[in-house]
């Protein structure tokens, strides 16, 4: 159907639509942070989402203080600050990474130091304030491999040790108590990389995911880094299982929400459009390489063409994710 | 320009700028004339029948890899549809207005919930719609203005979803435009699909409702998720090349592939021209034949 419009309706179309401009771009202006600038966005009454300082950033605020899931870019870390002394005058005592990467990790040490230990109390404590933390500096909390990869000899970026985590562990579930909620640290092996780990607050409802998922692209799976495609699917199954989707009164209220490594707050079904995405590439490339294709003729035939518009706009993300399916497909097991 | 056409800007400006002069009531419940696309609201349309659809590249193929059995996953059982249902949806509409308590402007007006799908709110107090990171719930976010008698609302930060039930896709980058037009007791619903990610062109549906004096149902029955066979992490879907119902359309009615598996160009009427010596007629009609014989 081709729209032909009236003269009459030609001039009210352009006269709305010069409103709808000018109003439009008030609008836009009041939502949306100027370009380069954090955006804010409220999860829950005591939870944020800090997104625009690399990797996005989870903020939990109570009367113990605030606990930060990732710590964002280095170069973005005064920003950060400023962003969390505008939700609260209270200090940091947490900072939870969730993989090395530097989008990630890279504000640990300024944020951390931002912060005030909890090794300490009322009646001093500040030797051991002083040995447990990096000179009473907020606990950087994280999984072993984590500091595996920062503190690693040929690690890049190199981190100082005041950037590393002060509380590493090695289970594949780290409990902790902050602000009158459970929060549950879970390692996820082997998906975008060796050093993921899920977090999962239990009374707000909200699981900070890292970049298990990205909603502005395919997923970046680090093989060199210990991810596999198999281990990426896993984890998004687990993401699922963590998540609540608002059954029965579906659209009475929300689910859990998701925060993504990049992107936009989720819930469950983001996640399960996300997995599905990811399955179904993965399937696609094993039918090309059960045919005997090779990895430029996979290319070439667009596995990923169904979701390449919404995921794949990125320069090289598309070829990128289709490469490390099909090596982590065809590695030697 | 001339000052007479600047003083008609300006005036057409200030129109739009007061739209209230120009209101019109929309409450009421509205029963669904389902006559028009009425496979389509009813039993649902044929697979692989995406003719009409300005589909690019990625939308015919993302609509390919669709397989039925993927809304018996658990994870999809209680998934609902976007606002798009409005129009391609069987169901009647109830809808009101919320008023200011003090000056009793209206605020919004509402378009009750239906089974599958959330309720639109539809916000007239010029709010701006969310950022880009701010999250996508069922109903979408909605914003309206008048446009003479004519209230355009206008939808963003929805969930994906089909625009239609055989798999055709629509992304959660999509803006849907809804003109409610009222004459007397029959409202026209027009609704626009702009979806950047899998449409080169914008997807345009229409349908009209009476004014009932039988109340329309303002939400659903709540969703359980129950066992429906495909267990919780499988992902039913077809490879490329393998979608077994690709040449439905053919096999039962004699419509070619290129005009089944849609595109901007079979929208237009030029398209039954370029295709009418593939199209064969078949010797008997075999599914959804109304009056012409066959089931």
């Amino acid at each position: 159907m081709k729209r032909i419009l009236p003269n009459a309706l030609k001039c009210w179309t352009v006269a709305t639509a010069f409103g709808l401009v000018v109003c439009g771009a008030l609008s836009t202006r009041a939502a949306e942070p100027e370009n380069g600038e954090l955006d804010v966005v409220q999860v829950r009454p005591n939870f944020y989402m800090i997104a625009g300082a690399g990797g996005n950033i989870g903020v939990q605020i109570g009367s113990d203080g605030v606990v930060l899931v990732s710590a964002g870019a280095a170069a973005k870390t005064g920003e950060v600050s400023a962003a969390i002394k505008k939700l609260t005058n209270l200090p940091i005592r947490y900072v939870i990474d969730i993989n090395a990467d530097a989008d990630f990790v890279g504000g640990n040490e300024k944020l951390a130091k931002s912060g005030f230990t909890i090794f300490t109390n009322a009646l001093g404590n500040n030797g051991v304030a002083g040995t447990m933390t990096n000179g009473g500096a907020a606990s950087i909390l994280a999984h072993q491999s984590i500091l595996n990869r920062m503190s690693a000899r040929d690690a890049k970026p190199s981190y100082p040790g005041d950037a590393w985590p002060t509380e590493a562990f090695l289970q594949n579930r780290k409990a902790l108590r902050m602000n009158d909620e459970g929060i549950e640290i879970l390692y996820q092996p082997a998906a975008h990389s060796d050093a993921d780990s899920f977090v999962l607050f239990r009374r707000s409802d909200v699981v900070v995911a890292g970049d298990v998922m990205d909603t502005t692209r395919f997923p970046v799976i680090d093989l060199a880094n210990g991810g596999s495609i198999q281990g990426e699917i896993d984890a998004l199954n687990k993401l699922i299982d963590l998540t609540i989707a608002p059954t029965p009164y579906i659209y009475k209220d929300v689910g859990t929400y998701v925060i993504p490594g990049h992107g936009r707050l989720s819930e469950q079904m983001e996640v399960v459009d996300y997995r599905d995405m990811v399955v179904l590439v993965r399937d696609v490339v094993a039918d090309y390489i059960k045919q005997g294709k090779t990895l430029d003729q996979i290319k070439a035939a667009h596995p990923a063409l169904p979701y390449e518009t919404r995921y794949g706009t990125q320069p090289g993300v598309t070829n990128g994710f289709i490469e490390t399916i099909y090596k982590s497909l065809t590695a030697k097991k | 320009m001339s000052l007479n056409k600047i003083s008609s800007c300006l005036a057409a400006l200030l129109c739009v700028s007061f739209p209230a002069l120009a209101e019109i009531d929309l409450s009421g419940s509205w029963a669904a004339i389902n006559h028009e696309d009425s496979l389509e609201r009813g039993g649902g349309p044929n697979p692989v029948d995406w003719a009409g659809l300005p589909f690019n590249e990625a939308g015919r193929a993302k609509a390919l890899s669709f397989s039925q059995s993927i809304i018996s996953m658990p994870e999809r059982i209680c998934w609902f549809q976007t606002q798009w249902h409005i129009a391609a949806g069987p169901f009647s509409l109830r809808m009101w207005a919320v008023p200011d308590p003090i000056t009793g402007k209206v605020q919004a007006w509402v378009v009750g919930a239906w089974e599958t799908r959330a309720p639109m709110t539809i916000y007239m107090d010029g709010r701006p719609h969310p950022g880009k990171n701010a999250p996508h719930d069922q109903t979408g976010f909605t914003t309206g203005v008048w446009n003479g008698n004519e209230l355009i609302a206008t939808t963003t930060h929805i969930k994906t979803g089909y625009i239609r039930r055989n798999g055709a896709p629509s992304s959660d980058q999509a803006t849907i435009t809804t003109h409610f037009l009222r004459h007397g007791d029959l409202l026209t619903v027009a609704l626009f699909m702009d979806d950047p990610v899998y449409l080169t062109e914008p997807y345009i549906l229409t349908r009209s409702y009476n004014l009932s004096t039988n109340p329309v149902a303002i939400g659903g029955p709540p969703c359980i998720v129950g066992d429906e066979g495909v267990e919780s992490g499988r992902v039913p879907h077809y490879l490329p090349g393998k979608n077994p119902f690709v040449d439905e359309m053919t096999k039962l009615y004699g419509i070619p592939e290129e005009a089944s598996l849609g595109g901007a160009e079979t929208m237009y009427p030029e398209f039954r021209e370029k295709i009418k010596d593939k199209f064969k007629l078949p010797a008997k009609c075999a599914k959804n034949c109304a009056n012409a014989g066959g089931n």
